[in-house]
């Protein structure tokens, strides 16, 4: 599935992302019905997603079993209401059918559900850990018919992000082949669809003709030369603004200059300098080149 | 194989010159390199590859789009911004780039526009740094409020490592402070964002000084009130923004300003001020606040009231002659006369002050006589037309202003003894005070009687009746007065009175009162009704101050005026 642009505000592409989320991090599902899930998580994800450094320590160093963490989540308003209801229910005739005192009755509280919508605290957790943990890969296509040589391309996908007092991100994917040196734009959208299988780096390493930081200068290079490709229109735009403001805050500063006295001269200076500096920073036209991912691919000569 | 320590430079310009061309994260071959040898030894992740498509998606979908609408938009929760929040949000970002003045009247959410732009920029990673000024008792309603209706984590500044967090809520007067003050002016801020701005009117104060020597890319500057005054504040609220946008201060007053508070003109100056400053109005018809209505008392002092002020004017007259001599400031004489028109009460606690303090002309016996006066005064004018106020308002909720400290003590003790729940509210409340005083008024009190310095940062847009049993001298703090009731939220008609005593110093108020809001008016745009319009009614105190030969003929030409008053009970 592809999702575009801003789609994780979608409550079924958030659900999707994120049951592929805990699926590749080993989580267990204990419960799934409509926009609800249940999830118990393995100790590695629940120190990412439940930021409490103290308690793992603690764990940690009284060398207790810790009790593993259930998430309950709801991925739209009307869910959350039914299934906090629902486990109120649950919860209430669990507790009348055990014999205790009211006040002990108080210290059972019903679990709760929390809403994971977009924006919410649980989500951007689950997203930087995605971003943490999908960095890297090495792959093979999983169907691989016969004994055929796999080819090493390393992969770099990132973006640029065009920034004046506006910005812009675009996405890129790029990959050269270690073999040949050939480069290929869009490459992840090329190969997005095949299955892929995590395979031992020995398994394409020992083919380079070119090696690793040798491919990634070329890539680096072939960047910049896609950046160059790009409209400059915003840039140009951008740097007039600031030149025009410049010249207005000159023509200020200047005539402030005029009929000041001696001994303020210095410090109009200096605050004629300060301006300018942040005007600079407001408008002056920056690319960024962004690294996200890298991956060794292998694939099978054609 | 992997010698990382082969890697180019960091950042190249561009040849063009057009921009500068950065790599951001080259470390990351490091890792990478470091995850192959892992790999190598056997550490592979069975699903790696699923959560590899997974974070390419994550990027995908973090990836900011060319400038088109807010993002913010769909980055606030649990309420729905306004239409002009957002049109005013989009206009600063496109037309005005981050840096404007904030010109809401009051009640219309300026708190959510900062937070939209502040939002915006922090989505599209143009801000990280960001520090905000507000007055101190709004700190933390201004960090809760970030953190829930934006999700923006800010820290409210309590220690001086404060500083370095990335997104920082602080007072003003912490701010300018030492050690404070070095701190924040060492750093470069990505944005700054100043509450209640109109601290920042005067050019020669260390308010003004501190701001002006920030470093930031973007700057909101919020304020009801840009002007208060006079026009030079304008001045110094927009050299703040743009320096050199209404030109050096005396080309500007050359071209702008023919008094100190007439504008030269008006159309011209107010095209300047567009360029830096948003300001809706209520009346936009944008938000559906229900009408105010304002109406003015014009209420005669009874003869023993008389008698005390004008014993007391004669010894100020005395006062002001012996101060001036002795270069001492005439302001505390001032403030005497107006007491007295708030209550009498008022006045004889001052009298009392300055009765102990040595700098004063006043003698002992003058003293105990002026307070014999005093005393001797029955019934309080004010007091007693809140009290039938009241009455007409039949036990609805309604909010009582005064400048003084002993109006608001002798008011409490009044209302208490006709047997009217009321509540107080100050300035030097804490906030939690606040808050609690706050709640009684909403649901046990009648009555919350309070004193000009609480009234920032509180919303009782529950009740719908307001009086000011006195007026302050500056407009637009009457109308931050206003604004506490007529705010978003508000369902109800406003009804607003204003007590005024005649042949008094608070026929002078209202008189400025008038001029002030003109001036405003013409260099801002319209205000909202806070003074009734009565056009006729001050032209004819001008005359009758201008013509009248002595006091008394005065005094009975405004005798005359004030029975054909239409604002006179009705």
């Amino acid at each position: 599935m592809v999702a575009s642009l801003q789609d994780l505000k979608n409550a079924k592409i958030r659900l999707d992302f994120v049951d592929r989320y805990f699926q590749a991090v080993h989580a267990t599902t204990l419960l799934k019905k409509d926009s609800y899930r249940e999830v118990q998580l393995p100790t590695d994800v629940d120190k990412e997603l439940n930021p409490r450094p103290f308690y793992w320590m603690w764990i940690e160093t009284t060398g207790q079993k810790p009790e593993p963490t259930v998430l309950r989540m709801a991925f739209d308003q009307p869910t959350l209401e039914k299934e906090n209801q629902r486990m109120k229910v649950e919860h209430d005739e669990k507790i009348a059918s055990l014999s205790i005192s009211p006040a002990e009755r108080w210290m059972y509280q019903a679990p709760k559900a929390q809403l994971v919508d977009y924006g919410s605290f649980l989500l951007d957790k689950i997203l930087a850990s995605v971003k943490k943990r999908g960095a890297f890969a090495i792959v093979a296509p999983k169907n691989l018919s016969g004994s055929k040589i796999l080819i090493p391309w390393l992969m770099m996908n990132g973006m640029f992000t065009f920034r004046c007092d506006m910005s812009e991100q675009k996405l890129w994917s790029v990959a050269i082949c270690l073999e040949n040196g050939q480069i290929v734009d869009e490459f992840y959208n090329k190969i997005r669809h095949i299955e892929m299988n995590p395979i031992s780096p020995q398994k394409l390493l020992y083919r380079l003709r070119m090696s690793l930081i040798d491919g990634f200068q070329a890539l680096q290079t072939y960047l910049e030369f896609l950046v160059k490709q790009q409209p400059t229109d915003w840039a140009e735009k951008s740097l007039a603004r600031l030149e025009q403001e410049q010249a207005h805050i000159n023509l200020y500063y200047n005539s402030l200059l005029e009929d000041a006295d001696l001994e303020k001269l210095d410090s109009i200076k200096i605050e004629h300098e300060r301006k300018l500096k942040s005007l600079s920073e407001l408008y002056y036209p920056t690319i960024d080149i962004i690294i996200e991912q890298m991956a060794l691919i292998g694939l099978p000569s054609s | 194989m992997f010698n990382a320590s082969q890697k180019p430079v960091e950042t190249s310009a561009c040849s063009s010159n057009k921009y500068q061309l950065a790599w951001k994260n080259k470390e990351k071959f490091d890792a990478f390199t470091a995850y192959i040898q892992t790999s190598a030894l056997g550490n592979i992740e069975s699903r790696s590859w699923d959560i590899f498509q997974l974070a390419y998606e994550a990027t995908q979908n973090s990836l900011v789009p060319a400038f088109e609408k807010l993002l913010a938009i769909d980055h606030t929760f649990g309420f729905q911004p306004l239409p002009h929040q957002l049109k005013t949000a989009q206009r600063v970002v496109s037309e005005l780039r981050g840096r404007a003045i904030l010109a809401d009247e009051v009640g219309l959410g300026k708190t959510i526009e900062a937070g939209l732009i502040l939002k915006e920029y922090l989505l599209r990673g143009l801000a990280k740094k960001v520090l905000l000024l507000v007055p101190t008792s709004l700190v933390l309603q201004w960090t809760r409020e970030l953190a829930e209706k934006f999700r923006i984590q800010a820290v409210a500044q309590r220690r001086v490592d404060d500083w370095q967090a990335d997104i920082i809520v602080a007072s003003l007067d912490t701010a300018k402070r030492e050690p404070h003050r070095s701190l924040i002016l060492a750093e470069t801020w990505d944005m700054i964002i100043i509450d209640e701005a109109h601290k920042l009117k005067n050019k020669k104060t260390k308010n003004w000084d501190t701001i002006n020597r920030i470093t930031s890319k973007y700057m909101l500057l919020l304020t009801a009130t840009p002007i208060q005054n006079q026009l030079d504040e304008l001045h110094a609220l927009i050299t703040l923004l743009r320096p050199g946008q209404l030109g050096k201060k005396e080309d500007f007053f050359k071209q702008h300003v023919s008094q100190k508070r007439i504008a030269k003109n008006p159309a011209e100056l107010k095209n300047s001020v567009k360029e830096v400053m948003i300001r809706n109005r209520r009346e936009d018809g944008n938000t559906q606040l229900p009408p105010r209505h304002v109406k003015i008392w014009s209420l005669d002092l009874n003869p023993q009231e008389r008698d005390f002020y004008q014993a007391v004017q004669d010894y100020m007259k005395r006062e002001y002659q012996y101060r001036t001599e002795k270069h001492i400031s005439t302001l505390p004489i001032l403030t005497l006369l107006r007491e007295i028109c708030s209550s009498p009460y008022a006045a004889m606690i001052s009298i009392e002050k300055m009765m102990k303090r040595s700098n004063t002309f006043m003698s002992q016996e003058e003293a105990m006589h002026l307070l014999e006066l005093g005393g001797r005064i029955q019934t309080y004018t004010k007091a007693e037309k809140v009290l039938s106020l009241l009455r007409t308002m039949q036990n609805s909720k309604c909010v009582i202003f005064t400048e003084y400290r002993a109006t608001q003590d002798y008011l409490l003790y009044r209302l208490k003894k006709e047997g009217i729940p009321a509540v107080s509210f100050r300035g030097g409340f804490k906030k939690s005070k606040k808050d609690w005083m706050q709640d009684l008024f909403e649901h046990r009190a009648q009555i919350l009687v309070a004193t000009e310095t609480g009234g920032e940062g509180i919303n009782l847009q529950f009740c719908n009746y307001m009086i000011n049993l006195d007026l302050p001298w500056n407009p637009m703090r009457l109308e931050q007065r206003i604004g506490r009731i007529h705010r978003l939220g508000q369902t109800k008609p406003c009804y607003i009175h204003h007590l005024t005593t005649y042949g008094t110093l608070e026929e002078h108020i209202v008189k400025l009162l008038h001029e002030k809001i003109h001036m405003f008016q013409t260099v801002i745009g319209q205000t909202d009704t806070i003074l009734s319009k009565n056009p006729q009614w001050e032209k004819k105190l001008l005359e009758i101050a201008m013509t009248s030969q002595n006091d008394r003929e005065m005094q009975e030409q405004l005798q005359l005026m004030n029975s054909s008053i239409p604002t006179k009970e009705s």
